[in-house]
């Protein structure tokens, strides 16, 4: 049976094209601190962190968990990356849930980032891998493909 | 909370050149075959699927997506994946069948490394503003980290060239090996430096390779497996990456993991029959028996380890698949799987088992 699992406290940076005045690990610790502060905790009460983001090509830093294990509070405890590709945001949420629900930890740390304006997202979704069709260029690429010719979504 | 175990194991050829795709396909259809088999489940029994792989190693954003062909998704299939290796990805799965939503977990972790420069590839995990611009690459840290232990009196280069000549003795008996024969110390110690202090045969070989391990819910087990491994104890802990802001002769986070899944610490507990440790280095294996207080009548790597075949985001995996099998075939009554991820030992995992 199952232990229910409850949000604690929650925190987001603004969304903005661009934020040239932090780090990777700058943003994500910024939302790291709002959600703590929410929940009346501090980092040192935190038994895991989890981190949900996907694609790594969009900042051009691979497993950068690694990197933000100390921004992240989680140096000494357990650290698990999601990557489900467009789900990340959500999977993360539900690992992170899980951990609790199996009763394995008490409290846990969901973070989910994207900061795009380090690399070049239009390139990340533009490599054409050996042995599959180069069709696509950006995330438009993929799905301008489906509405081109007869598929259910054509004109 | 149920009890769960490894009821299943498969591993593909660890080769230099793989002949098969980025995309993991071709190395993963067959060893799903293999342990399904051997199991006797199908596509249809397995309640959850997990994997471990990298979009860097294979060149292309959402790499994981295509390997979800070798599964078959259709109808569709409760699913997740993990950018590390498919240790993580056993995790994941263990809490999944823990919370009650599965009883049946198949989990997988793939990498062909020889589609890249697996050093330089590497050095794109290091912090992106002040490191990763300097390209310090794998083997060069990992010689740094040798460096030091060998100036602090810690190993000598030729405690390091037993290491690998033992390893390759052992994967004499493993199928899977990519280097394997009988070498001695002293003529290793002849050969040339790669990143001095580090020769050849103190790393792990570059290769391409999968895993596969199933696991299964306390009830589930016992009717599909004869002797199952059972988890006792299951922790991963990560150090931080600042290269001068620890001490990089120690792993304090494998020694962590090893004290949260029940393996130690030193010597205290029942002893541990195998341990299949992940040190794609030579002296890492050093650090490791000292950071998870492991006693001499513990044998280390029968397979002969990550150095004679260390397929990346599977090696892990398959450290705690063939220290279950251990267990499964009768060979051992309690071992120890690790896996290692990051420059110089940053993050480990251990996962403790044992036969009732």
């Amino acid at each position: 049976m199952k232990q229910q699992a409850a949000v604690l406290g929650v925190g987001q940076t603004r969304h903005r094209s661009r934020r040239a005045d932090v780090s990777i690990a700058g943003l994500c610790r910024e939302a790291v601190d709002r959600a703590v502060a929410d929940a009346g905790l501090t980092l040192a009460d935190i038994d895991a962190v989890v981190l949900g983001k996907a694609p790594d090509l969009f900042e051009g830093v691979m497993m950068p968990e690694l990197y933000l294990a100390d921004a992240l509070g989680a140096v000494g405890k357990p650290l698990l990356r999601v990557h489900t590709a467009g789900s990340v945001g959500g999977a993360t949420g539900n690992v992170a849930a899980s951990l609790v629900e199996a009763g394995v930890h008490g409290r846990v740390l969901a973070v989910a980032f994207e900061k795009q304006s380090e690399s070049n997202a239009m390139w990340a979704l533009s490599i054409a891998p050996p042995f599959s069709m180069p069709l696509v260029a950006g995330a438009g690429g993929y799905f301008a493909a489906h509405r081109s010719t007869s598929g259910p979504w054509s004109r | 909370m149920t009890d769960v175990a490894v009821i299943g194991f498969a591993q593909s050829p660890c080769v230099r050149y793989g002949d098969g795709t980025t995309s993991g396909v071709e190395m993963l259809v067959p060893i799903f075959a293999e342990v399904l088999a051997s199991t006797g489940l199908t596509q249809p029994d397995i309640g959850f699927w997990c994997s471990g792989s990298s979009d860097y190693l294979a060149g292309r954003a959402f790499s994981f997506v295509s390997a979800v062909d070798a599964i078959g998704a259709v109808p569709p299939i409760m699913e997740s994946h993990v950018e590390m290796d498919g240790a993580w990805a056993l995790y994941e799965a263990w809490v999944k069948i823990l919370t009650g939503a599965a009883d049946t977990a198949l989990v997988y972790g793939f990498g062909k490394s020889s589609a890249g420069l697996l050093r330089r590839v590497l050095a794109l995990q290091l912090d992106p503003y002040l490191v990763a611009p300097l390209w310090p690459d794998s083997v060069s840290i990992a010689a740094l980290q040798a460096r030091l232990g060998i100036e602090g009196g810690r190993w000598s280069e030729k405690d390091m060239a037993e290491v690998a000549a033992r390893s390759r003795a052992a994967a004499q008996g493993n199928p899977q090996a990519q280097l394997f024969g009988a070498v001695s110390a002293e003529d290793l110690l002849d050969q040339p430096y790669v990143a001095d202090p580090l020769r050849a045969h103190d790393c792990a070989p570059v290769g391409d390779g999968a895993a596969v391990v199933i696991l299964a819910s306390a009830e589930r087990a016992r009717e599909l497996c004869p002797r199952p491994a059972w988890i006792t104890g299951f922790a991963h802990r990560i150090d931080s990456m600042e290269l001068g802001g620890r001490d990089l002769t120690a792993a304090p986070s494998a020694t962590a993991a090893g004290r949260g899944a029940g393996a130690g610490p030193d010597g205290a507990g029942p002893p541990i029959d195998v341990a299949e440790l992940h040190a794609p280095f030579t002296h890492q294996e050093l650090i490791l028996r000292t950071a998870l207080g492991l006693r001499e009548e513990t044998q280390v790597n029968p397979s002969g380890g990550a150095l004679c075949g260390n397929p990346m985001f599977a090696a892990g995996l398959a450290r705690i698949g063939l220290a279950a099998r251990a267990i499964t075939a009768g060979q051992a009554d309690r071992a120890l799987g690790h896996a290692t991820s990051g420059p110089a030992l940053q993050q480990n995992l251990v996962c403790m088992m044992e036969a009732r």
